[in-house]
């Protein structure tokens, strides 16, 4: 199914959108009311809007070796949720340097260098991992999972996923900066 | 949710599906952690990271296959948020359905068929090869390129004048996506390369 869905997109036949979005759009709206439950149902469909058009354009980059279908997809949702939350962050900055609002606002959001060598050595030392930490870590940082969804699908414990990633992202901050404990405090 | 079942049928050692048990059954460690500033930091951190690197390939196969069972969300779908991503998915197919009538790509391919080297078709329309080479990949648009020199390329590489005045047409109202005739309203720019290559309203 997939791969005639690929195929038809690629060749821009004209019935490839309505197939995908059969196919795949109640997941992507699903997983992003999972990973965004603070935006409000037009965001969420604005986002994957986007991301579906995003992905059609560039489906001849999708490659099955790497990852599947539904996952490459839910990429673009993620970067959709992350651009929006980054454009509201800047906005907002430029509201409160206006006006001095003392509300309320998520984490500032980071965004790092592509190039940045930390990040071939993080690519590493994930690697690395034993499988069951690694998916752990790909559930919370790759797909952005808050803990209590990663409890909630692993039937586990809140307190004990967010023990367990708390040791994670220490060790894998102490490889990627190059000492045997990371400076939790320094991120840059 | 999916896993729910996966749990319960094993596909051996090192399957996604084993692996979720192994994670699901792994010691449920003690006392709840509160939230620390730091901690916080240390997540912002490796959002951003994971952000910004370019693929999952880090990832062993079994933990992605895991993974994809794990993450089965799904809600219906309203028909007005069908309506926009329906919108947004033909808006995409469209671009792709262009891009195989790009101008570039049909410069792109005739210059091959003759197999003229970028350098050669610059030198005989009096270009610089670069910008020969970006028009054709699509990191420039057409109109880098004066309409006399982009008419001597056409007329260069053999490439039918229809051909390539529809493709300029299409690139020109990049919403219709059937215009496939100068019998639309053309650009300034195609009119003009229709003019160098002798022609006029679409026809000799």
């Amino acid at each position: 199914m997939d791969e005639e869905l690929i195929q038809a997109a690629k060749a821009g036949k004209p019935h490839a959108g309505a197939f995908l979005v059969s196919l795949y759009g109640p997941r992507l709206l699903g997983y992003c009311r999972t990973i965004a439950p603070d935006l409000g149902d037009v965001d969420r469909e604005l986002i994957c809007e986007q991301a579906i058009e995003k992905a059609c354009r560039k489906m001849d980059e999708y490659d099955e070796t790497k990852a599947s279908l539904a996952a490459w997809l839910r990429g673009f949702v993620r970067y959709g949720v992350l651009s929006w939350r980054r454009g509201w962050a800047r906005r907002d900055h430029e509201h409160s340097s206006e006006f001095g609002s003392q509300a309320w606002r998520p984490r500032p959001q980071l965004e790092l260098d592509p190039n940045d060598p930390r990040l071939v050595r993080l690519a590493a030392a994930v690697s690395t991992l034993p499988q069951d930490h690694q998916l752990l870590i790909a559930l919370r940082f790759w797909e952005n999972l808050p803990t209590f969804e990663i409890a909630a699908r692993l039937h586990i414990s809140e307190a004990a996923v967010r023990q367990r990633l708390s040791r994670l992202t220490r060790q894998l901050r102490a490889q990627v900066e190059g000492h045997d404990d990371a400076d939790i405090g320094g991120v840059a | 949710m999916d896993h729910q079942n996966a749990q319960h049928s094993f596909h051996g050692p090192g399957s996604a599906e084993d692996l979720i048990a192994r994670a699901q059954n792994s010691e449920p460690l003690a006392i709840a952690l509160p939230e620390q500033p730091a901690s916080s930091q240390q997540d912002a951190w490796m959002e951003a990271a994971f952000a910004a690197l370019p693929a999952s390939s880090f990832f062993d196969p079994a933990v992605l296959k895991a993974v994809d069972l794990l993450m089965q969300d799904s809600e219906s779908v309203t028909v007005q948020a069908r309506q926009r991503l329906v919108g947004g998915a033909d808006r995409g197919v469209r671009w792709r359905h262009r891009l195989d009538s790009h101008i570039g790509n049909l410069l792109r391919d005739r210059r091959c068929t003759l197999e003229l080297s970028p350098g050669e078709v610059a030198a005989k329309i009096g270009s610089a090869a670069a910008l020969i080479a970006e028009i054709e990949t699509g990191a420039k648009p057409i109109e880098s390129l004066p309409a006399d020199l982009v008419a001597a390329w056409i007329q260069l590489v053999s490439l039918a004048p229809a051909v390539a005045l529809a493709a300029l047409q299409n690139a020109s109202v990049p919403d219709e996506a059937s215009a496939s005739s100068l019998d639309g309203p053309a650009s300034r720019f195609t009119c003009d390369v229709a003019a160098a290559l002798g022609w006029s309203n679409g026809r000799r």
